[in-house]
Order: C-alpha cells, then structure tokens, then sequence
C-alpha cells in the first residue's frame, strides 16, 4: 500500500498558497497607507535632495544656464537670447520661446532610449510660455536647450525646473519662478518625486508645474490609473513640494547673485 | 554702485504694495502686489520733487539682465552690410546707448532713407558697406527690422572714404540750425559744395567731412 502510495503523487491542495499569500501580502502592502522603505532610503513623501548639486551658469557660450542633479537625474539647461527669429518663422509682435529636451546616448542603461521621450520639448514649452514675459523682446527668440545627462526618474520635472533657474540666470523676464515636481500612484500610496525604477511599476503618474509666489498651475500632466480621491491630495502635495523648491531655487539664485560681486 | 543696500530678490518675489509704490524697471504688478521680475537688488526710488504722485518707484537693478532687444521706436546704431537699388541692409550694433550682443538684421529702405524727394532716392550715393548709420527703428518684417533715417538727427555718422580715409558726420546733430549752419561749417572749412549726397573735405589732419544732400 505504502509503496502504490509512493509511486503515485497528488498536488496538495496548499500548494500555491504560499506564492498566493505573498501577492496578497504585497497586495495588502500597496493597499496600506505603509511607508515601506524605498529603494534609496527615503519614506514617501520625501524628495532626492537638491541644493547641494545645483549651479547656475555652466555653460559660458550660453545667456544663462543651469546644472541640476537630484539623485541620479542630471540634467543641463543652457540659454540663448534673445536672438533674431529664424527667417523662416512668421512675423509676431511677442517674443518667442523655444525649448529642446534631448537626451545623450548614454544617459538611460539602455544605450540611446532616451530619444523615446519626444514630446518633452513641448510640454517644457507649455511649462514655461505662462511664466516668461514674451512681449518684453518682441520678435525675438529666447532659445532654452536642456540636456539630459542622466535620466534617473522624474527627468520632465527637473527638466522644467532646471531651465527656469537657466532663464532667472539669463535675465529673461519672468512672471515667476516655475518650478515642477511629479508623483507616482502605487495603488493607494503616493510617492513624490519617483526614480525611474517607480516610474516602471507606476500605477498612475502626476506631474505640477507651478508658480508658486503667484500662486499657479502652469502644467498639469496626469497619466494612469488614478481613483478620484487621491488626485486633489496629489495635487495638493505636488503644490507644497513645489514651493518648497522654489524656496531652495530662490535661495541659489541669491547666493550666486551675491557671489557674482 | 548704488544698488549695493538693497536686498537681493527673484523673480515672483513680492516687493510691495502697488498702492505704496510705482513699477519701475526689473518690476510688474500682478493685481495689487508688486513684484520682481527679474534677479537683483531692490532698490527704491524717490518720487522727482514737484510730482503730485508721492509713491516711490521700486526697481530690481544689479544682476545681470539679457542683452539688449530692439524694441520699436528706438534709436540704433547700424552697420551697413549690403547696399541695394531698393534698399540696404544693415546689422545693428547698438540699441539705444546699449551694445547688442547677438546679430540683429536691419533694412533701409529707399524710402526710408530722407522725409523729401523720397522717389529720386539713389541709395548707391547714400550709403556704402561698411558706414555707421543712426537710425530709428520698427519692427518690419519676417526676415527684419525696418531702419528710417528720415529725420534731421539720422544717417550716416561715421564712413571711410574711398581713398580709405576716416570721416565723421559733422554737425548732423545740429537739430535747429538746418542747413545755413552747415553751409557756414563747410564753408569755414573751405568745402566745395558739392551736389553729390556726400561730400568730402580734408581738413588736413586725416579728418574729413562728410554730409548728405538733404541739408543742400
């Protein structure tokens, strides 16, 4: 008997189990409000820090310019004009802004990927247009070229940001300072200012583009999969981290202005 | 400089109260607050004495400021690059009392060049490559900004002779006394009165005189 036992085998009925309640284990984990550690240390709402490793006035063929780096993502903002419009381009009373976001071939761990992201020079465009004051060099063009020089994650924020540090260094006119900072939604948990490992396993993404003196939303982009509850909080936090680097913006411009004496 | 008391702002930073004070350069008014619009030091201005308006204007000077644009109805300082039946082309240098610091395309039209006789304009005689020429600015077109010198004060201020000698407009600013005090400098300066758009004098220490027709 105990040998017909042995020769035949059944699937226990406990057998995926195991691998079950690890999902759910993850599952109820994404459902929590936990604040699981991430990948760098830092807890959910808790931003790559700043300061440190930002510069303006890299570039010294350029107007203005502006070197960021926050964490892993480096980005180079350069400034040029304004200059006489191409003559190719219609006549307009207003100034003009043009933007360009590219990327170098080896700034994501696939060599070259990084031309995927096509439509950045238009929203760093859209991002800015409403901060500029166009009508301060009139047919003219203000060129704003950002080079990313490593893309780790949350590259269009601090694309965005970077380059209105490059255009207060060049003396463009400005309403305000615009400074950006985007979110991922992972079921119920909303982590600020994601890596580009988040940005992967994102649900849902949100990004602000922000005035923060004056008080307003220049961009608003916002993808995935997002229960109507969690956006005004994701916006509402978005806003404050944007002031708050703002703040941080404000204060290297000073101390560059200062040390320029 | 004078801006040296004043805290350094940026861009979007409040500066006061647009019922307090007036905007100056460097400044904007969003609703009632003032604020800066680009980095530098704030700096206050008191109202001219005998003003019925008693607000200062506050101002954000120091910090670098991007180059000079030639805005409409400014006064520029152009080189004449291209000379053509119809018009010249010119690149401006300076903008105001401002030097630019990228290429700006300017063009004279032929009529452009004098406020007179403006169809018997022979833009040959009146500009070469290489001439200085003060001109009023607008915007113009596509491809470039239109350059009049159609007023007493505007032409040619500063050109090379064929012989390559340096000459320099004379008494071209002289707004009031027209054509007489012209004569009388040219006159003083043995000239031959020429009926060409420039005429050429040599006072003797590699200076020379040169002048356009309208004051004939």
């Amino acid at each position: 008997m105990s040998a017909a036992t042995a020769g035949t085998y059944s699937p226990a009925a406990a057998a995926g189990e195991k691998r079950r309640e690890r999902k759910e284990e993850l599952r109820r984990h994404l459902a929590e409000d936990a604040d699981w550690p991430r990948a760098d240390g830092r807890s959910f709402h808790d931003c790559r820090p700043a300061l440190q490793l930002m510069q303006t006035g890299p570039t010294t063929a350029a107007s203005g310019s502006a070197y960021a780096e926050f964490g892993k993502t480096k980005v180079i903002v350069s400034v040029f004009g304004p200059r006489e419009s191409k003559k190719a381009m219609l006549y307009s009373d207003t100034g003009r802004l043009n933007c360009n976001v590219s990327y170098t071939t080896f700034a994501t761990p696939i060599r070259g990927q990084g031309t995927d992201n096509k439509e950045y020079s238009a929203m760093l465009h859209k991002a800015l247009e409403g901060a500029v004051m166009l009508h301060t060099f009139p047919k003219t063009t203000v060129d704003v070229f950002a080079l990313v020089l490593e893309s780790g994650g949350s590259d269009l924020p601090i694309i965005i940001s970077c380059a209105s540090l490059a255009l207060a260094d060049a003396g463009i006119m400005m309403y305000d300072l615009v400074t950006s900072v985007s979110v991922s939604c992972f079921g119920k948990n909303i982590i600020i200012d994601p890596t580009s490992d988040e940005e992967a396993w994102q649900d849902g993404s949100l990004m602000v583009a922000y005035m923060p003196s004056r008080k307003e939303i220049t961009q608003l982009t916002l993808t995935g999969e997002w229960s109507d509850g969690k956006i005004t909080n994701a916006v509402e936090l978005c806003m404050d981290a944007c002031s708050k680097l703002c703040d941080i913006l404000r204060e290297h411009l000073k101390d560059a202005s200062s040390l320029a004496e | 400089m004078e801006h040296d008391g004043g805290e350094v702002v940026t861009p979007g930073e409040l500066l006061g109260n647009s019922l307090s004070l007036l905007v100056g350069r460097g400044a904007y008014a969003d609703g009632r607050c003032v604020r800066a619009s680009i980095t530098g030091h704030r700096r206050l201005v008191p109202p001219p004495s005998g003003s019925t308006d008693q607000r200062s204007t506050v101002e954000v000077v120091g910090h670098k400021a991007h180059g000079a644009v030639p805005q409409p109805g400014s006064v520029v300082i152009a080189r004449v690059t291209k000379v053509m039946a119809r018009m010249a082309s010119a690149d401006i240098m300076c903008v105001d009392s401002k030097a630019v610091k990228e290429k700006f395309t300017g063009m004279i039209r032929q009529q452009d060049v004098r406020a007179t006789e403006i169809d018997k304009v022979d833009m040959y005689q009146s500009y070469r490559p290489g001439d200085i020429v003060r001109a009023l600015l607008s915007l113009g077109d596509a491809r470039a900004y239109y350059l009049s010198t159609a007023q007493n004060e505007l032409g040619v201020v500063s050109a090379q002779s064929i012989t390559g000698r340096f000459m320099m407009a004379y008494n071209v600013l002289t707004n009031d006394a027209g054509s007489s005090c012209v004569y009388q400098k040219l006159c003083d300066a043995q000239a031959h009165v020429a009926t060409g758009f420039r005429i050429l004098n040599d006072v003797g220490e590699g200076f020379a005189l040169l002048l356009r027709l309208r004051y004939n």
